[in-house]
């Protein structure tokens, strides 16, 4: 088989770092190559240099046998290569056939539009991509966005398709249908280039799987020959437990209930329709659902932030203490933790250091006072505890601001300040391991289950439905505002034994 | 080099740059720039009297430069310290005057120093509240706070307050008046510098204290690298907002000390001469940062009354432009360096 791309010792350094270590890798034409790898191991600059957005320091590029030397994407995209970023790049004021023309305009003046518009739409039809191509892009929802993006390329008749961390803003049921599609390309022979961190896709999807592990290609090897456990030991380096294990554990008394919770948007849209929960201590309830269906609005109702929370209707209790009227500052006094699900929007102050940030939001505690400031030795100790363990990651006697920390690192610290919460009682997770690298995950998972077993009541919201199978107690499927359907304590003991099988069935009921 | 290396000595830079071009200026002018900048050290830094002045003036600049750098904290940009000296300085005269002559000094003291933070404070305190309340931008609204002060100040001194055919009013009452630093100590310098530089230095570690040391500032600070995040925390962001931004008013007004309580005695039009607004230049030379805007005042004084003293060789105007220059190359050179290092990058 011929090769489509063909890298040779590419180096790329950022300042002291080398983003990219002597990289060689050559993917086949007409296969879907996987590049799995954890957060900074180099693949969105791998990437970024094979769509020209970025010029290696040393190394050579060939397309289809020729050496090339792209100085921007522009000459990428002439090459045949296309690139669907993980943050898509479509303006939401224009129409799905505007924005696929955009950089490709034919005629001076006048965009021919309608004739366009036909193109596109058989373009659709032809590649499971169906749109409306007078949509505007603002109207679509997410999965549809994808496919305009990936409509671009087609139009723009790239061969080389890269996809980083296409399925991270899906649905299951999206996810399969993205995946016929990419299939159906391949057999038309284009090649895919699929950046991922999820195994499970990697598996299913690509023929061949290449593997990096801070900035160097640890390996590439047929897929049919990997397995879940390799290719994480090759991205980590080490022996990773996939699944923490879930012992049962029999629950105490209700700590949280949330009774007919219903709320409108600022816009009037109704976000949740009469939602019902109990959690119970020693208990984790965990949520799936696909996004922007209620999720935020149940996270900011429990924490006190909702604008407009005089409209919602309903109940939220916390040990028999209604919340409806407090601030975070109150709730959190109730032993309530929130660890949300923007970390960095909403969970730590970059700029602060890793001792600032444990004391954000715990600085009331009377504990560290001293006058009008803080007592130096307890924060001190505070920090040193936490970072001890929970393997927070920094050069011992230093204090980083912590946006200089990886997600991971900053991930365990908004844990560990919120898990250690004098008197907590309730503990709310919202994605709680996005942009984690997977031994951090490890790590995380099982502080959570660890906090379980001491009796705390444990809220989990996920869209990753393999992390809330691994975690969780009971599952409620979030659709439209309310849980649609609830998975009893046997019934997800059950479903960990069958993953696949299972997340199908949760699937089902959150679309 | 990198960005970070550099970023530290960009106000030095800056400076730099700023009195080489002022160095142009004045060649261009036909005087040697040499023999003036030596005349304004001379006339500044050997005599008492030129000591003092710069340290008077100086002193207005501590007080304005922190209105500017205390609301910075939560991300606001107060452009309203003029109108809030000027509003600080008229009420606590107009306190002065109402007086009774006899009122000892314990009580009009802190009566006239209260009446000017308060007056100042609740002046920015209108912006601040705006912002909160209806997100109007704190920029627009303290300039146009600035205008409403220039045009009440203005107004009720020429009608109402103004002795007869001058453009003062009556003198406060002597238990109000500041000791002069000559009558504190033996320096005859026979200079305006007065007891309000000590309350200056009282209130840059005052507020160094605030916000580095305590609790309050922690919340303050964190209010505003990430309004976000600190609203998670349970902090409460828009009272955060509304106190930074009434103390920075606070500390305006308390400039009227200075103006009023140590030197002038009475409010006169033209007070102020532009503090308010050089203050803000005096911050962000500073960087915001409360300890060096002491140098930072120092060094603003210096070229303003180094200006004057150097008036027959080059017009003040010139030192004017040296000023802007300086603010101008703050501002810019971080961008500038920025955009070089992307340069390279590519």
């Amino acid at each position: 088989m011929a090769t489509a791309v063909k890298l040779s010792g590419i180096t790329r350094r950022f300042g002291p770092l080398k983003a990219n270590d002597n990289v060689s890798l050559s993917i086949e034409k007409g296969t879907i190559h996987a590049l799995v790898g954890e957060n900074g191991a180099g693949k969105s600059t791998l990437s970024n240099i094979i769509y020209g957005l970025l010029c290696p320091d040393s190394g050579t590029i060939e397309i289809d046998g020729k050496p090339v030397h792209f100085s921007s994407a522009r000459q990428a995209i002439d090459a045949g290569i296309g690139m669907v970023h993980q943050h898509f790049k479509l303006v939401p004021s224009l129409s799905v056939t505007e924005n696929i023309i955009l950089g490709r305009e034919q005629g001076r003046f006048r965009i021919p539009s309608s004739h366009l518009a036909e193109q596109i739409r058989k373009l659709g039809e032809q590649h499971g991509l169906e749109t409306d191509p007078e949509a505007l892009v603002c109207h679509l929802s997410v999965g549809q966005q994808q496919r305009v993006e990936i409509l671009k390329l087609l139009y723009r008749q790239a061969r080389l398709l890269i996809l980083d961390e296409p399925t991270a803003v899906l649905s299951p049921t999206e996810t399969e249908r993205l995946f016929i599609t990419l299939r159906s390309l391949v057999t038309e022979g284009r090649t895919i280039l699929l950046i991922t961190h999820k195994l499970d896709e990697v598996l299913a999807l690509s023929g061949t799987v290449s593997v990096m592990r801070k900035g160097t290609l640890v390996g590439t090897l047929s897929t049919a020959l990997a397995t879940k456990e390799s290719l994480a030991r090759m991205m980590v380096g080490r022996d990773v437990l996939l699944r923490t294990a879930n012992p049962i554990q029999s629950t105490g008394r209700t700590v949280l209930s949330i009774n007919r919770l219903t709320c409108s948007g600022l816009d009037g849209v109704e976000k949740l329709r009469g939602l019902s929960l109990k959690v119970s201590a020693g208990e984790i309830y965990g949520i799936a659902g696909v996004e922007g269906n209620g999720q935020n609005e149940l996270l900011s109702l429990l924490w006190g932030t909702f604008e407009g929370e005089a409209l919602s209707g309903g109940s939220i209790t916390i040990d028999g203490k209604p919340v409806k009227g407090m601030n975070p500052a109150e709730i959190a006094g109730l032993g309530v933790s929130m660890i949300p699900e923007n970390r960095h929007k909403s969970a730590i102050i970059a700029e602060y250091g890793i001792k600032e940030n444990l004391l954000l939001g715990r600085h009331r505690e009377k504990e560290f006072h001293q006058g009008p400031g803080f007592n130096r030795t307890k924060t001190e100790n505070l920090a040193k505890a936490l970072i001890e363990s929970y393997d927070i990651r920094c050069a011992p006697g230093t204090n980083p601001a912590i946006g200089s920390l990886s997600g991971g690192n900053q991930q365990k610290v908004v844990l560990a300040r919120e898990m250690e919460r004098p008197g907590l009682k309730l503990l709310v997770l919202a994605h709680p391991t996005r942009g984690v690298d997977i031994g951090a995950i490890e790590q995380i998972h099982k502080k959570v289950l660890e906090a379980r077993q001491n009796g705390l009541a444990i809220l989990l919201i996920s869209s990753e439905l393999e992390e809330l199978i691994a975690l969780s107690t009971r599952i409620g499927c979030l659709f439209k505002g309310a849980i649609r359907h609830e998975f009893t304590e046997a019934e997800v003991r059950e479903g960990r034994e069958k993953e696949s099988g299972f997340e199908k069935q949760i699937g089902m009921h959150i679309t | 080099m990198s960005r970070k290396t550099v970023e530290p000595f960009i106000p030095l830079l800056s400076l730099l740059f700023a009195l080489t071009a002022g160095s142009g200026i004045i060649a261009a002018t036909g005087s040697d720039p040499l023999e003036v900048y030596g005349k304004m050290l001379r006339s500044t830094f050997t005599s008492g009297y030129g000591s003092g002045q710069v340290l008077f003036r100086a002193t207005t600049l501590i007080f304005t430069g922190l209105a500017v750098a205390v609301p910075f904290r939560v991300r606001l940009f107060n452009i309203g310290g003029e109108g809030q000296l000027l509003m600080g300085a008229f009420a606590t005269t107009l306190c002065g005057i109402t007086m009774p002559q006899e009122t000892p000094a314990f009580i009009a003291l802190p009566v006239l120093i209260l009446s000017a933070m308060i007056t100042g404070g609740a002046w920015a305190l209108l912006a601040g509240w705006l912002k909160v309340r209806y997100g109007v931008n704190e920029v627009i609204s303290s300039i146009m706070l600035n205008f409403i002060a220039l045009g009440l100040t203005g107004y009720l001194l020429t009608n109402r307050f103004a002795l007869p055919s001058t453009v003062h009013t009556k003198t406060i009452t002597p238990g109000g008046f500041l000791p002069n630093l000559d009558t504190l100590s033996d320096l005859g310098w026979h200079s305006p510098a007065n007891f309000s530089f000590v309350i200056a230095i009282v209130a840059v570690a005052s507020v160094t204290l605030l916000l580095y040391r305590s609790r309050y500032g922690y919340a303050t600070i964190a209010s505003g690298l990430n309004p976000e995040a600190a609203r998670h925390a349970g902090i409460n962001t828009a009272q955060h907002t509304l106190v930074a931004m009434t103390l920075g008013g606070a500390l305006a007004g308390l400039g009227a000390t200075n103006l009023i309580l140590g030197y002038k005695h009475w409010f006169e039009a033209g007070l102020t001469s532009g503090a308010g607004f050089i203050g803000i230049a005096v911050a962000l030379l500073a960087q915001a940062h409360p300890v060096w805007l002491i140098f930072s005042a120092l060094l603003f004084a210096w070229l303003d009354y180094g200006g004057l003293a150097v008036n027959t060789m080059v017009p003040k105007d010139i030192f004017m432009m040296v000023q802007g220059i300086a603010i101008l190359a703050i501002i810019s050179f971080p961008a500038l360096f920025k955009t070089n290092l992307k340069k390279k990058v590519k």
